[in-house]
């Protein structure tokens, strides 16, 4: 008997009726012959699984979503600060802007004087009756360096330059020119707070000034923590005659004046 | 038939569900699993139809249901339960034909299971079961020719083993 199923009317053999043979289809509706369970609550089913497949997809792009942002700004953040030169990792806290040169003299004389690599600008409160101070940066990196305080004394009667090892004891001061005399220290035994000073005295009118240079604090490290001025340039800076006349004339810090600078080596004038 | 933008409504979802799942019960042979394929490929064509990603129901459903079946690794030695008795049995219906049918049915590769259910069960035609199953037109000729020839050979041999009648001048067909 034929039993091929690819004719229209071809059949699979039967195993009770060897009579006309059905179709594939017909075939395949027999098996639903005994029966099929009911559908019941099964498009209700359908439609809470849908419901449940949005609400993943929705918490699925939310994450997504959030991720790529984070991403994004993570990348940005590293793109900038290995890429962008000059970018500021620290942005003083309450840097002035620097004033024209000629505005402030004081600042021309520092940026004469300071290596090029460094930026100096005045910082807030940049100045007082008798005083200035100014924040210096690695003008490449804008790393901060350390704090450069000018400040100008009178001392018409001499001054006894302090010897560190001696409080009693007055330092032979060394000259500059014909008419300053002048004494240099360094500290730099604390890394974390290393200090270079110099301290100038005009002889003709008795005008002391006193430049300190502080490296950075807390750096944890020698180098980093140096001063931004060599001991030899504090000591140009405190005995450039220029430097002392860019004061007004009744601007002293002979005291009490708070805002004056603390100096690591204070220096031994009478106060008013 | 088909809404490019509108979620696919309630009545069609509640006219495929019982073809469809008849369909999958032949893919597979068990009512449980069949119902479960069928709820899920209707849930994901409600979840995708609602965002306008369907331009055809029918194929996406079919489509969906008949890849899912693609992935699962026949039980060839599943014992095929029939229906409950909710339902009150057809006249001449025959337990052990359906049986017969079900594992020759299941002894073919899914693919080509596919195939001989969406042309000859849900009468879909060669170009439409081919975009179905991602198979070319000769590719679903092929299978649809082998899997009838494996077909008529499995179920032929079961009705000599059954009846123990032996048949002669059958044409061989060799199963695919």
């Amino acid at each position: 008997m034929d039993t091929d199923l690819t004719a229209p009317d071809a059949a699979v053999d039967d195993l009770v009726d060897p009579g006309p043979q059905p179709g594939l289809g017909e075939v395949l509706e027999e098996v639903f012959a005994a029966g099929e369970p009911p559908v019941g609550d099964g498009v209700d089913v359908v439609y809470r699984r849908a419901e449940k497949l949005r609400r993943s997809r929705l918490r699925t792009v939310l994450v997504s979503g959030a991720l790529v942002a984070a991403l994004v700004a993570a990348g940005g953040y590293v793109l900038t600060t290995s890429l962008v030169p000059g970018t500021p990792r620290r942005t003083p806290p309450a840097a002035a802007p620097a004033p024209a040169p000629d505005a402030d003299p004081v600042l021309t004389a520092l940026r004469g004087v300071a290596d090029s690599s460094l930026r100096i600008v005045p910082r807030a409160p940049a100045e007082g009756p008798g005083w200035r101070q100014y924040t210096v940066l690695n003008r490449r990196t804008g790393q901060q360096r350390g704090l450069i305080e000018v400040s100008v004394y009178s001392a018409p009667d001499g001054v006894c330059f302090p010897v560190l090892a001696d409080p009693e004891a007055c330092a032979r001061p060394e000259y500059a020119g014909d008419d300053v005399e002048y004494a240099r220290y360094a500290d730099d035994r604390d890394v974390d707070w290393q200090v270079y000073q110099a301290i100038g005295r005009r002889l003709s009118d008795g005008r002391v000034l006193a430049v300190m240079a502080t490296g950075e604090r807390g750096t944890g490290n020698a180098d980093a923590g140096r001063p931004p001025l060599t001991p030899l340039q504090t000591s140009t800076l405190a005995t450039d005659a220029d430097l002392m006349s860019a004061f007004g004339p009744g601007e002293s810090c002979n005291g009490p004046d708070p805002a004056c600078p603390l100096l690591k080596v204070p220096v031994p004038v009478t106060t008013r | 038939m088909a809404s490019n933008d509108d979620e696919a409504p309630h009545e069609f979802v509640t006219a495929r569900y019982p073809e469809l799942r008849r369909s999958a019960f032949l893919m597979c042979g068990d009512w449980d699993l069949a119902e479960e394929h069928t709820q899920r490929s209707l849930a994901r064509l409600v979840a995708d139809s609602r965002r306008g990603r369907v331009y055809d129901w029918d194929a996406y459903l079919y489509s969906h249901l008949m890849t899912s079946f693609a992935r699962r690794k026949p039980r060839r030695d599943h014992l095929f339960v029939a229906a409950p008795d909710e339902g009150t049995p057809a006249r001449g219906a025959d337990p052990v034909r359906t049986i017969l049918v079900l594992d020759a049915l299941h002894k073919l590769a899914p693919r080509c299971r596919a195939v001989l259910i969406l042309r000859h069960w849900e009468g879909f035609a060669v170009d439409e079961t081919a975009d179905m199953l991602g198979l070319t037109d000769d590719r679903v000729d092929a299978y649809d020719a082998a899997g009838l020839a494996a077909l008529d050979y499995l179920l032929h041999g079961a009705a000599e083993t059954a009846t123990g009648d032996a048949r002669t001048g059958d044409s061989e067909t060799a199963v695919a």
